[in-house]
């Protein structure tokens, strides 16, 4: 019997351009990449492909020169056309130009008491070769789990509370079978349980509520209620030495569709979001996309932000970019590069915040959406206020005291203060809301990059 | 707007790298993001989206819940005047005409010396200016006695400015005088012959220490 969780701190941030709950199919992008910057804990990696080489669905692209079984494969068939390097030839992505009809590598598949009587070792070996492993992402630290690892428990969060993020329920519509195959895979790898922990006021999509071999945990309150690590903290919290690992329900159906079809299938819904988009929607495509095809024509203005993923968390990626590996979302924002006189002062119910602060009234009405833009209205300053970081971090973590340990690389306070607990999308609140305008999850990933080399 | 906002964006270049007047860039800057909240937009990677609030709209904030303090001390200080010299029948008006005669030049002193300091040692350490000054520059006066000389007004908060930057200083006073304070500075003889402190210079020597 799963728990229900009641979650009293947060602040969910109503933005203007939901997506309109319709999934279209439009032409598909030409070119797809996969960015190897998507994935924390890579050491090296090393690329197995050419420019020119033909590749299918499934194929590998590039692996991790420190955990070299660890594979990450294309998301469609086609041909590499780019092998694009950094400063100091890193590698920052590889190109492909897809076919118009998909071809799939050829795993081998199962049936369901197959699955059941399979060895944990072929299990993993499926994963690693397929390039689903990625998916797993272990807690502490937030990196690619170690398949060397048996993790206490998995986690899975079937809903996402960040800004204009898209319904799970559409995303995931008719892949019951897949994500039960999935669910039963995982239960194998780990020595606890496997926990879905879904929102009690939405309605469940059967494809959550009808699982079995699973807990099904129900979780209430503000955002970040749909953050993992927060769902892990309330049910069962991580001390040194424990292992958790995490992954989105498309990992799981992916993982399902691998051991059920022998394929792997990169397809996924995408929802384009945002105030500055004519027609936020749902779109079928598969990862990595160009997001090129889906803007053409759909924006309000020129001067936009586009970023891959949600407007907490997500990467800026331009307008000829690529979505990131771990995306559901393209989020389209206004740029506010713009002057305000005496902007610091003047009142205003269109501005969002979390304070109560003089001349900011958006509290008064906190389910109305708002258009933000991406100033920073301020400029960085040292440490001033203090509690307000707690009131927005529903965890039983410091935070404020946290970001200072590590500016001060003090280890033991850290270890201390909670930091296998967390990672960047769990402060992500904390950073928005900061007066002092600091980069929130990028001092935390210093830190949690300090404690785990040292 | 636009006058003003082009008017700064002409001189701007002079205060930047390899300008004439490079060292006195935060001063321009101050008074840049004084008029104008800045255009910078969040980075690529991050949060995307910011809370409204910063620190100036912060400690505007604190100051504004400090005005009705600082209103009714100045009527306050109006109304013992005339209690004091027997004239029971005073306007309001007057009061309040009495205590802003008094209370105001200390607000002015207090909030002229710490921006100056300020300004001066963002200049000479090449920082921005901070907004924490907004609030001291309130809280001076409402600790101070109304009778208190403006040139202690100016010294104490030289000394709570400037000890914020050098602790060195405050140190060297202490160091100096061994602890044992002895003149007029911190005590004075009122119309009975007792003596009382300036129980604020106390204050303000334990805030730069």
């Amino acid at each position: 019997m799963g728990k229900f969780i009641r979650l009293k701190k947060g602040f969910t941030i109503n933005l203007k351009g939901k997506a309109a709950p319709k999934v279209v199919e439009i032409e598909q992008p030409e070119t797809f990449v996969i960015k190897p910057t998507d994935f924390q804990g890579l050491y090296i990696p090393k690329p197995v492909v050419n420019v020119g080489d033909t590749v299918k669905a499934g194929s590998p692209l590039f692996h991790d020169k420190k955990h070299g079984n660890v594979i990450y494969t294309s998301p469609v068939s086609g041909e590499v056309v780019e092998v694009k390097r950094g400063e100091k030839r890193k590698l920052l992505e590889i190109k492909i130009l897809a076919d118009k009809k998909i071809e799939h590598v050829q795993f081998k598949k199962y049936s369901v008491s197959e699955i059941a009587n399979l060895p944990v070792a072929d299990v993993k070996g499926q994963l690693l070769n397929s390039g689903i492993w990625p998916s797993l992402i272990q807690r502490p630290y937030g990196v690619i789990a170690d398949p060397a690892d048996t993790p206490k428990a998995i986690h899975i969060s079937a809903f996402d509370s960040h800004p204009l993020a898209p319904d799970y329920n559409i995303l995931f519509k008719g892949q019951d079978q897949y994500f039960q195959i999935g669910v039963d895979v995982l239960k194998k790898l780990t020595s606890g349980a496997v926990h879905i922990n879904t929102h009690a006021s939405n309605e469940i999509s059967t494809v959550f509520s009808q699982v079995k071999n699973a807990e099904v945990n129900k979780f209430s309150g503000q955002h970040p209620v749909g953050c993992v690590g927060v769902q892990i903290h309330h049910l069962d919290p991580i001390n040194k030495g424990d292992i958790v690992w995490t992954i989105n329900p498309l990992g799981v159906i992916q993982i399902g569709k691998l051991f059920a079809n022998g394929i792997y299938d990169a397809s996924r819904i995408v929802a384009l979001v945002g105030s500055e988009v004519k027609n936020p929607q749902y779109y079928k495509t598969y990862t990595g996309a160009s997001v090129k095809k889906f803007i053409e024509n759909n924006l309000n203005n020129d001067h936009v932000r586009v970023i891959s993923g949600n407007p907490l968390t997500g990467t800026t990626i331009g307008k000829e970019g690529y979505v990131g590996y771990f995306d559901h979302q393209i989020s389209i924002l206004p740029e506010g590069d713009y002057y305000e006189f005496i902007g610091w002062i003047t009142p205003g119910a269109r501005k969002v915040s979390f304070h109560r602060s003089l001349g900011l009234f958006s509290f008064l009405s906190p389910n109305k959406e708002r258009v933000v833009d991406t100033n920073t209205h301020g400029e960085p300053r040292a440490f001033v206020q203090t509690g307000v970081f707690e009131q927005v971090t529903p965890m039983d973590v410091l935070p404020t005291q946290l970001i200072k340990s590590i500016l001060a690389e003090d280890i033991d306070e850290m270890e201390a203060l909670g930091i296998y607990e967390v990672i960047e999308e769990d402060f992500a609140l904390c950073e928005f809301v900061d007066v002092s305008k600091h980069k929130v999850q990028e001092i935390l990933r210093d830190g949690l990059e300090l404690v785990r080399n040292s | 707007m636009n006058f003003l906002r082009n008017q700064l964006d002409k001189v701007k270049h002079s205060f930047e790298k390899g300008g004439k007047l490079e060292k006195y860039y935060y001063a321009y800057e101050a008074l840049d993001t004084f008029l104008f909240a800045p255009n910078t937009t969040n980075d690529s990677k991050g949060v995307q989206i910011r809370d409204a609030i910063d620190l100036k709209r912060l400690m505007m904030t604190v100051i504004v819940a400090m005005v009705p303090c600082l209103l009714f001390g100045i009527w306050n200080v109006g109304h013992q005047h005339f209690l004091a010299i027997g004239q029971a029948g005073a306007t309001l008006g007057d009061k309040i005409l009495v205590g802003a005669i008094q209370v105001l030049p200390i607000v002015v002193v207090s909030y002229g010396v710490g921006l100056g300091i300020e300004f001066v040692f963002a200049i000479l350490r090449k920082h921005p200016v901070n907004e924490g000054f907004l609030v001291t520059g309130m809280l001076i006066p409402l600790v101070m006695p109304p009778d208190i000389p403006l040139w202690q007004v100016a010294v104490a908060t030289a000394f709570a400015d400037a000890a914020r930057y050098s602790i060195v200083a405050s140190r060297c006073c202490y160091g100096f005088c061994g602890g044992n304070w002895k003149g007029s500075i911190w005590r004075y003889r009122n119309e009975r012959s007792e003596y009382c402190t300036y129980g604020t210079s106390i204050f303000i020597f334990c805030l730069s220490n």
